[in-house]
């Protein structure tokens, strides 16, 4: 059996394989001597002959990765069912728009697209600020041949997704049903291209450690700052729609269940959010080299842990269909990136030192602030880490039940809420401990007045009012600062000065943003509602003002992404008698998978609350069991993870305004 | 080697090692109550279980032994690969995918030495499912026509 498309799909991939294997060889050539070769390297070395041919064999990785992709979408999109994952992924009644989800929805397809989002994002690196490193521009260029490598070593021996079935096949088993939802169609793309691009900080942040001229690009983080910010938004983004995701679809009322793969999601981005903050510092006070490179080269080791912990299975998730026997790879590529960065952190000798004028600085505040972050990375490691290491001593699986989450992570971030509304509040330049103090007394008085608050109405939600009267300070500290900023004299006659604003803009909005996503995750956490019923159709259950009425349960045949049967229920809900709107949760049943439904979730939206209705089963008689769950001020998470998105995209662009103005 | 202690950044390091020093005494001791072992149902019913040790069971979910009733208690058999098995008794919301044969894994405490009281389940997104087009054992949902 031929298929033309997997011939040129795998032919893609092992050509692109093939030159990256090349670059690392010429790289070889360049820098060790050769016996018999010498004088034949010594002129392609002075021909620039060996970066040159790097750097297109760099362009030919991504357009081989990329017709490699093509073809994969195209067998998916024409229904070429003798390709095996083309037969495990999709149907013929997919509709086209979720043959886009089918790409990456099992192992082989999401690893050649993590192979080609990687060579673009090189590939564009290499086209626009690889230039800006001089020295160093063939050790980078050689660290992203060898992650492209270690990438498509797998790809192309152990689990290509151009592998030919041995029956023709003539329709698939079709689409994963928990895929078959519109945040699908980019959450994994994204959360995919978050993860990626964390190997650009480690490659240039590896290359400047391993740097033989002592002090060359030490400022490397300030000239990479785009990408981290990059590495930022994606990774938000992508955590965000996940969230969103499992709340709109799973039907159990949340939106984060500290399972051991979400968890990893955050993991690559919290060392980047470091980064950034440390490459601040360094830009205004010097110091913090080994700082940066350890966080620089921590996010992509933390991207490669996490896909070690999806693939392997290690630790069990919620999240293991793309669970496969190599796992173990990971762990060697992860070895091999462990190394690399042990190496570059050892090998390097910077000197650079940061001067802390007080505690009560900005700089102080900030440290802390990176100290905080680092801590509740750690803390979420340690939950991934921890049953690893039991198992292997002990031969005993554990998990982490979400208590140790709740206490520990909860009060980590209750204490970066904290310290970060204090830090709001401080003025840029320190001068004097008696103005910092004067500065952040409103901040401290309204954390004192929320805690006598607190000692009154109730003890035991202490720690709760804390939070907001944190997040509310990180608020007042941010738009005090906003304003300051804008009352500045002569900001917009120099461009400095309109850089200088967007960036502080940028960061208060981002500030603002993640006091507001806490309020509504404290919020929808702590103070959720659940009722369960169970009515017949023309029955009405009293909640407080609300009141729901089961008016009818219908079945229809959508045909289409494999749903043989969609069960909705039509409820009317009502506030203080009058109808206010109408519910259809329900139940997909499929064809390929009739005995695991998938929930159809509705939810009443407003900014006071949500109302989240599930329908958990019914009888023969249609008496039908239904949840609600009530979660206040939970669309303040999703305002302010937007505002989040905004601040740093704001500061993705600042240059480029200021070029405008 | 003498420390100033009037001097911010020895002040700032000091904090920082204090404050990791509690951080790891409070994580370790939460950390130590929010143990959950995992276990099939063959070693669920070989340990002697104590009242507050947290489990996670891990089984596939027996065909037509599902049984709800209206207080949203769900009563169900789970299956090793010896097929040994024990019953789980769920108060709360069965998450999609749920239904027979698919692999779950309950978390909560022993009530006796094959009975498990659970409060949250997950189930195990497969990368190839069971029930399949050529071999379905299939489960017919009563339709509201």
């Amino acid at each position: 059996m031929f298929n033309i498309l997997s011939a040129v799909g795998f032919t893609g991939t092992f050509l692109a394989l093939g030159l990256s294997i090349i670059n690392i060889s010429l790289y070889f050539i360049h820098k060790f001597k050769i016996p018999y070769i010498e004088s034949y390297q010594k002129k392609i070395k002075d021909n620039n002959f060996i970066f040159s041919m790097m750097k297109i064999n760099i362009y030919l990785i991504n357009l081989c990765l990329f017709i490699a992709i093509a073809c994969l979408y195209i067998a998916i999109l024409t229904n070429q069912f003798n390709i095996s994952y083309v037969f495990s992924v999709s149907s013929i009644n997919l509709e086209t728009k979720y043959k886009w989800a089918a790409l990456y929805s099992s192992q082989e397809g999401s690893l050649l697209l993590w192979a080609f989002i990687l060579s673009t994002f090189i590939h564009i690196f290499v086209r626009t600020s690889l230039n800006k490193f001089h020295e160093l521009q063939l050790s980078i260029v050689s660290i992203f041949s060898i992650i492209i490598m270690l990438t498509l070593i797998p790809l192309v021996l152990f689990t290509s997704p151009f592998v030919l079935s041995a029956i023709n096949q003539i329709d698939g088993k079709g689409l994963n049903p928990l895929l078959i939802d519109p945040t699908m169609l980019i959450h994994p793309p994204i959360l995919l291209s978050g993860l990626v691009s964390t190997a650009i900080p480690f490659s240039v942040a590896i290359a400047t450690g391993i740097a033989t001229k002592k002090g060359i690009a030490v400022t490397w983080s300030v000239v990479i700052r785009k990408w981290i910010l990059v590495s930022i938004f994606l990774l938000t983004l992508g955590n965000i729609l996940g969230a969103w995701w499992a709340y709109t679809v799973l039907g159990w009322g949340g939106f984060w269940g500290w399972d051991p793969v979400e968890n990893s999601a955050i993991l690559a981005l919290l060392p980047m959010i470091g980064l950034l903050h440390a490459t601040y510092l360094h830009q205004k006070k010097g110091g913090f080299e080994y700082i940066n490179l350890l966080l620089g080269t921590l996010g992509f080791i933390l991207a490669i842990f996490t896909t070690f912990n999806v693939r392997s299975g290690a630790i069990d998730s919620v999240h293991s269909f793309a669970e496969s026997d190599i796992g173990l790879y990971y762990l060697i590529f992860l070895s091999v990136l462990v190394i690399l960065s042990i190496y570059s952190i050892n090998k390097n000798d910077f000197h650079g030192s940061i001067k802390i004028t007080s505690l009560l600085s900005k700089e102080s505040a900030i440290i802390i602030n990176i100290f905080i972050t680092t801590m509740i990375m750690l803390a979420i490691l340690s939950t991934l880490i921890l049953p690893i290491t039991f198992e292997m001593l002990k031969d005993q699986k554990i998990i982490l039940s979400p208590d140790f989450y709740n206490q520990t992570i909860g009060a980590l971030i209750l204490i970066l809420l904290t310290a970060l509304s204090i830090s709001s509040s401080l003025p840029k330049k320190f001068t004097s401990n008696k103005k910092s103090i004067l500065e952040v007394t409103p901040i401290l008085l309204l954390l004192s007045i929320f805690l006598l608050i607190a000692i009154i109405i109730n003890i035991d939600q202490i720690l709760i009012f804390l939070a907001f009267a944190s997040c509310i300070g990180i608020c007042y500290g941010s738009i005090i600062s906003i304003t300051r900023i804008k009352f500045k004299k002569n900001y917009n006659k120099n461009n400095l000065h309109i850089q200088l604003f967007i960036r502080s803009l940028s960061s208060h909005i981002t500030h603002i943003g993640l006091a507001l996503f806490a309020i509504g995750a404290i919020s929808a956490t702590t103070f959720q509602s659940h009722n369960q019923f169970t009515i017949a159709p023309g029955e009405s259950y009293n909640i407080g003002q609300y009141s729901f009425k089961y008016n009818a349960l219908r079945s229809r045949n959508p045909n289409k992404n494999g749903i043989e049967t969609e069960v909705i229920a039509d409820i009317s809900l009502f506030k203080n008698n009058k109808l206010i709107t109408s519910l259809f949760p329900g139940k997909n049943f499929f064809t390929s998978f009739p005995a695991q439904p998938v929930a159809i979730v509705d939810i009443d939206r407003s900014i006071i609350q949500d109302t989240y209705i599930f329908l958990q089963k019914w009888d023969n008689n249609l008496n039908t069991q239904f949840h609600i769950y009530i979660n206040p001020f939970i669309n303040l998470l999703w305002l302010g993870g937007l505002l989040y998105l905004l601040g740093t995209g704001m500061a993705l662009f600042e240059e480029s305004v200021v070029k405008n103005e | 080697m003498k420390i100033n202690f009037y001097d911010a950044k020895n002040q700032l390091i000091f904090l920082l090692i204090f404050s990791t020093i509690l951080i790891i005494i409070f994580a370790v001791y939460s950390a130590n109550n929010a143990l959950s072992y995992y276990m099939t149902p063959q070693e669920f019913i070989e340990t002697q279980h104590s009242n507050n040790l947290r489990i996670r069971v891990g089984g596939r979910v027996v065909e037509k032994s599902v049984k709800y009733n209206d207080l949203g208690i769900t009563k169900f058999e789970i299956f090793d690969e010896n097929n040994i098995k024990i019953s789980i008794i769920h108060d709360g919301v069965l998450p999609s995918l749920f239904g027979p044969k698919t692999f779950i894994i309950a978390e909560g405490f022993a009530l006796n030495k094959n009975q498990l009281k659970s409060r949250s389940i997950i189930v195990k997104h497969e990368n190839e499912f069971l029930t399949d087009l050529e071999k379905a054992d299939i489960y017919v949902p009563d339709y509201p026509k």
